[in-house]
């Protein structure tokens, strides 16, 4: 199948996907215990004014109204209007999907750097020292949580150690290159770093322990596989047996987990956010659903939705690259 | 009940004997008393016990029996290729090699013998590295012995690229990586010119993809494992264990996997080639109708032991051992539609707690004597032709048959 | 259908439609259906064990499976006492299970491994409700003894035996119902020989002993040849041969049945001096069967064209490149040239290493001509042309009708055109007629 044909059938599946995404967002609104209208307004404004504001906000009308206008607004790619600040959604979400993004990657970039090498020292002296402490180190990964991390991070690396700022993010990724690359001045991207690396670790590290599991025994599993024995047989060097086969065929799953994972990179983020106040769409959400702001609720939801999609089919194309035995059509032949 | 009154025709190779081992003047490979045993949770597993036997020069030795015998094990034990939780426990090895016998006469004298060397006795390191250009193997499934993720023609060029390290090394030099370290293996991954696979060795690996027979080769070279047929993989194995020019080809089932108009293909595949190039051939298979079609002698493997051993007219029409006698009798054959004669009982576990003292035939032999409770020693019939087993020198005696002790379950209702 | 037909298979048609969703029909990326098993008929007698062959993947299991109606047919019958399974309703269907059964290859995947052998044997009674307690009890203990276990065995596991064992306990529980007929699919393929033969002469003497009727699957053709009476061999999602085992095996008419029989390694001294006239090339994919007879790209005796004489072995040949130029013409591009090559040397050398690699030698006849401008075509990269060229010259009956099967006497029956008394006519455009024309 031609990348084209397959573009389109994603894309297809995309946008039912995110369809159905937004329905069931939308219609939590409807269940949710919280009316909007008296969580918006003060008890103190008088009635008529209270009449024309819900009306304003087209909150007078059936769901199904409100639904079609919402879905309508989608389409043109317009979230709405805060019910709070008043400013438009896209613009808000535009300025705060970057930090998340950034985050995300950061922290990908984190796991796998600290995982595949652990996996592969664990897998290649199973049963000894190495491999015992990797698998410690695994489980304390798994077992902390990620904002006690982070506040222990920011206490013991930030408050007492001084390394690192606390919380903030100065310089976007974008404006720090722009200043590397167009004035070469290094103060942003190095600003960048200082703040993004707690998040990024602390963040990160969660999913070391997953994808160490992962990659040990997806190591293990192809080391006893067949055609290890026949590569031996052939007399190849024990380290083009693991690094070149044996870990090149492990990363497969490890891959489509770090693609499934991606996601979860950013509801993830929403609690490392919080902790450093890192300005993304996690602490973004978190600030709208305390004021019952459902336009901002509702397009934040919707961008991590899309988002989702739009990972997963990169990740499809990644995977025709590293295992030949995939075709875009999704059947081996 | 004591049987050392063994005729003076009997060799007896206990484990333990020092005797010196005796080299033909063609002979390419001599196994001597070679256990390897697996320690497993349920116990130790004899997988391979005080086995023995010999392979000549450009011949093609068979090894047959059922599946659990051992025949697999006794291959991966010459290529130093048995896993934890399995070892070589015990025996020798000789190889004729000699330039290796040349360079270790000297530090490691015990270890070589004529133009022959142990390789039981060699640091590990050497013993490996006679992979692949002394000694190479080929496996049943051709499926699951390639790396799927590699292209075919990439997997044989390594083999063929190891093979022209190995001749360009100077041995002492090499390390256990074989001189392709990880730092080489970093800058290959990202420089193609520091690849581990140049491209003469591609074109090479091309070339040994006509030569066993596949079409469009240089397009097939490009493909990965999947994009093949079950019989052209099995193609693809062979070209790639000849990469190395091999002195000897070990080969585990090789057609098993295969339709028979495939096997048929294969079969003659191999011994053309094997013909060609001179080279020595150990077959490993159940069927007793491939041993047939191509080997030369051949060994019958029960239990981790050869039973009974000889060349291939000796062990088709002049057997001893009752076992050969059992397998014979129990295939069913496409000329003739006799009723088939099975040999009761199951294949044994080779448990060693299980395994006793006994001949390991004795459960299911229908010939089994009181002497048969102590283990035969391996008798010789005649320079071509040895047996494990009392019947080498004494008629089978219905008065000392222990056959109503052992009531082997699921036997034959006679 | 004479009284003795216990099960009667007619027109018996599989397709496995690819799983392509909604979106690939839209979007035109349908994958061609695989044609596991394409009109097959056969009678099976009742007291017979009736012999189905053929390599792996030629559709013998999907047969069995859709006999049983484990899968459903997309054409075709199956009458079993005369009455069609797929027009059966529920309660029918429930007796027609207590009358057929079926042994699998794997007894280590047949038998649940949580429920003791006792269990297992008699969950076909508990099912059907057969017996009283006390009946079933003693009812699959008098069956596990009769396959040749003991009755202290009946609460141990499935683990606890050994494989030949396991494919006892299958037996027993595929004969508590006390079916008409059992269905053997590689029965004894994952035993070992000495254990085969066990359970083959278990077979045997159960088939006696209850007047069974066996379809018995397998891939081994000796195993075939001791234990059936009559055999179909299967090619491709066809039948090619059928009729009773020694006629079959002595005197195989089929060039494949000849071909299989030939390269079977026989235990025997004289084998390495048997000289094999075996296939050659792998077995076609069934989603794109060649066309006309299934064999024709393999067969050793493919019929030349009328108006020729090869030599065998080079009309083979041409058949193998006609082949290729149909259904996989790219395999060829590493003999073409550069498009702008207009060299007539260059051109002329790449022809002739083309018909060497096909095995074309020169000729002394007309067809000589051809060969070379389709070679001369080919090397330039037009394939079609070369392969229309080919084809308008040579066709064979054998590429461009297909052979349904002929009576040949002594209830044997064989899809070849070398045994039709008056092969038919070639049709004018070949390709055209796939359908069968005579019966
Ligand atoms: N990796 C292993 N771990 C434990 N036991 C093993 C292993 N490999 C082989 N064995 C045991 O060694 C014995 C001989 O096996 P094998 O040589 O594979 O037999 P064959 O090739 O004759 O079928 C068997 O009992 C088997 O269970
Ligand atoms: S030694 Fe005894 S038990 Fe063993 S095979 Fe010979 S006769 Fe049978
Ligand atoms: S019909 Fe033609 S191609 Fe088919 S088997 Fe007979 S001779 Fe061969
Ligand atoms: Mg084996």
């Amino acid at each position: 199948m031609s990348l084209l044909k397959f573009t389109i059938k994603r894309t297809i599946h995309g946008i039912v996907v995110a369809w159905a995404a937004l329905t069931i967002i939308f219609a939590l609104r409807f269940i949710s215990p919280v009316d909007i209208a008296s969580a918006l307004i003060p008890p103190d404004v008088p009635p008529t004014a209270r009449e024309s504001l819900i009306e304003d906000l087209g909150l007078d009308q059936p769901w199904y109204v409100q639904y079609l206008r919402y879905i309508g607004g989608v389409v043109q790619g317009d979230l709405g209007y805060s019910y709070v600040s008043r400013i438009s959604v896209n613009q808000l979400a535009i300025n705060r999907l970057p930090a998340t993004l950034e985050l995300a990657v950061a922290a990908t970039l984190v796991s796998v750097v600290l995982s595949i090498p652990l996996g592969v020292i664990s897998a290649t002296n199973r049963h000894q020292v190495p491999d015992y402490l990797a698998s410690f180190f695994a489980l304390l990964g798994i077992s902390t949580p990620n904002f006690w991390l982070g506040i222990m991070l920011v206490l013991l690396v930030s408050v007492m150690l001084g390394w690192f700022p606390t919380s903030g993010r100065e310089f976007g990724f974008y404006e720090a290159m722009r200043l590397l690359i167009l004035d070469g001045n290094r103060y942003g991207i190095i600003q960048w770093l200082y703040h993004i690396t707690l998040p990024a670790i602390t963040l990160g590290t969660y999913y070391v322990a997953l994808l160490t599991r992962l990659t040990r025994s997806e190591m293990l599993d192809q080391l006893s596989e067949e055609y290890v024995r026949v590569l031996r047989a052939k007399g190849l060097p024990e380290t083009l047996v693991t690094f070149k086969h044996v870990l090149r065929n492990s990363l497969i799953p490890v891959v489509t987990v770090l693609g499934l994972q991606f996601g979860s990179f950013i509801n993830g983020a929403v609690v490392v956010e919080v902790v450093f106040r890192w300005p993304g769409m996690g602490e973004f959400l978190i600030r709208a659903i305390r004021t019952v702001d459902w336009p901002v609720i509702q397009g934040t939801l919707i961008i991590i939705a899309i988002t989702w999609v739009t990972i997963n089919f990169g990740v499809d194309i990644l995977y025709t690259i590293i295992d030949p035995r995939v075709t875009l059509e999704g059947e081996s032949e | 009940m004591t049987h050392n009154d063994a005729s003076t025709t009997s060799v007896q190779r206990s484990a333990g004997t020092d005797n010196e081992p005796d080299f033909g003047p063609n002979t390419l490979l001599k196994v001597r008393n070679l256990s390897t045993r697996f320690f497993t949770d349920e116990g130790q597993v004899n997988a391979v016990e005080s086995l023995d036997f010999e392979v000549k020069e450009g011949e093609v030795f068979g090894i047959v029996g059922e599946s659990g015998s051992g025949k697999s094990v006794t291959g991966l034990s010459i290529l130093d290729l048995i896993e934890s939780p399995g070892r070589i426990t015990d025996g020798e090895i000789w190889f004729r090699n000699r330039s290796l016998a040349d360079e270790f006469n000297e530090q490691q004298s015990q270890a070589v013998r004529d133009e022959f060397v142990n390789l039981l006795e060699l640091p590990e390191s050497v013993h490996r590295s006679l992979r692949g250009n002394s000694f190479s193997m080929i496996f049943q499934d051709p499926m699951s012995s390639f790396d799927p993720t590699s292209t075919v023609g990439e997997q044989i060029a390594e083999a063929v690229e190891v093979q022209q390290r190995t001749s360009s090394n100077p041995r002492s030099a090499r390390s256990r990586t074989q001189g392709y370290g990880f730092k080489s293996m970093v800058l290959g991954s990202i420089l193609p010119s520091k690849s581990f696979v140049t491209e003469p060795s591609m074109e090479r690996a091309i070339e040994l993809l006509e030569l066993v027979g596949i079409p469009d080769p240089k397009k097939r070279a490009q493909e990965y494992p999947h994009q093949f047929s079950g019989g052209m993989l099995q193609r693809a194995m062979i070209a790639q264990a000849l990469a190395g020019e091999p002195d000897l080809l070990i080969a585990d089932e090789p057609t098993t996997a295969l339709d028979v108009t495939i096997q048929a293909q294969i079969l003659s595949l191999l011994s053309d080639i094997q013909e060609e190039r001179g080279m020595s051939v150990i077959l490993i298979t159940h069927n007793l109708g491939v041993v047939a079609r191509v080997a030369d002698r051949l060994g019958v493997m029960y239990a981790g032991e050869i039973a009974e051993r000889g060349t291939l007219k000796e062990i088709f029409e002049n057997h001893t051992h009752p076992y050969t006698a059992g397998l014979l009798g129990s295939i069913p054959e496409i000329d003739e539609a006799e009723r088939l004669r099975p040999i009761p009982g199951n294949v044994p576990s080779l448990l060693d707690h299980e395994m006793g003292d006994r001949c390991y035939f004795a459960d299911r032999c229908p010939k089994a004597m009181e002497e048969c409770m102590e283990k035969p020693p391996e008798y010789e019939i005649n320079d071509d032709h040895r047996v494990r087993c009392y019947l080498a020198n004494r008629e089978f005696d219905e008065d000392r048959s222990i056959r109503d002790h052992f009531d082997g379950e699921g036997g034959e209702p006679s | 259908m004479s009284s003795d037909t216990l099960v009667s298979v007619e027109d018996l048609e599989k397709h496995f439609d690819p799983e392509d969703s909604f979106l690939d029909k839209l979007l035109n990326l349908e994958t061609p259906p695989v044609q596991a098993v394409d009109g097959v008929s056969f009678d099976i007698k009742r007291g017979e064990t009736f012999g189905l062959v053929g390599e792996s993947g030629c559709g013998k299991s999907t047969i069995g499976k859709t006999i049983l109606r484990l899968l459903e047919p997309t054409g075709g019958a199956t009458y079993f006492e005369d009455e069609n399974i797929y027009e059966m309703d529920k309660s029918e269907l429930n007796t027609l299970r207590q009358d057929i059964q079926i042994v699998f290859q794997d007894p280590f995947s047949s038998l649940n491994p949580r429920l003791t052998v006792g269990e297992i044997v008699r969950e076909p009674l508990d099912i059907h409700d057969i017996g009283t307690k006390a009946e079933r009890r003693e009812k699959v203990v008098a069956m596990l003894e009769r396959v040749g276990l003991s009755e202290d065995q009946i609460d141990r596991y499935p683990r606890e035996f050994s494989g030949g064992q396991r494919q006892r306990i299958c037996i027993a529980r595929a004969l508590v119902l006390e079916p008409e007929f059992i269905l053997l699919d590689e029965p004894v393929s994952a035993l070992d020989v000495s254990v085969q033969a066990q359970v083959l002469n278990l077979l045997d003497d159960l088939q006696k002993e209850f007047g069974l009727t066996y379809l018995f699957i397998a891939h081994d053709l000796g195993v075939v040849r001791y234990i059936c009476d009559r055999v179909a061999v299967m090619y491709l999602g066809r039948l090619v041969e059928i009729g009773p085992t020694d006629m079959i095996f002595d005197d195989p008419q089929h060039p494949y049945t000849r071909a299989l029989l030939e390269s079977i390694p026989r235990a025997d001294l004289q084998e390495q001096h048997r000289t094999i006239e075996g296939v050659s090339g792998d077995v076609p994919s069934p989603r794109n069967p060649p066309n006309g007879c299934r064999f024709h790209t393999r067969c050793r005796d493919v019929i030349q064209p009328p108006d020729f004489e090869f030599e065998q072995e080079t009309w083979q040949n041409l058949v193998t490149l006609q082949h290729r130029l149909e259904t996989n013409p790219r395999s060829l591009s590493e003999y073409t040239i550069d498009e702008d090559t207009s060299d007539k040397e260059t051109i002329a050398r790449h022809a002739s290493r083309i018909r060497e690699v096909f095995g074309l030698p020169t000729l002394n006849s007309d067809a000589e001509s051809v060969i070379n401008k389709a070679a001369h075509l080919a090397v330039q990269g037009n394939f079609s042309e070369a392969h229309q060229t080919l084809n308008n010259a040579f066709t064979t009956i054998c590429r461009t009708r297909d052979p349904s099967g002929i009576d040949i006497g002594e209830d044997r029956e064989v899809a070849c055109f070398l045994c039709y008394d008056e092969p038919p006519s070639i049709p004018k455009t070949p390709d055209a007629s796939t359908e069968n024309d005579n019966d």
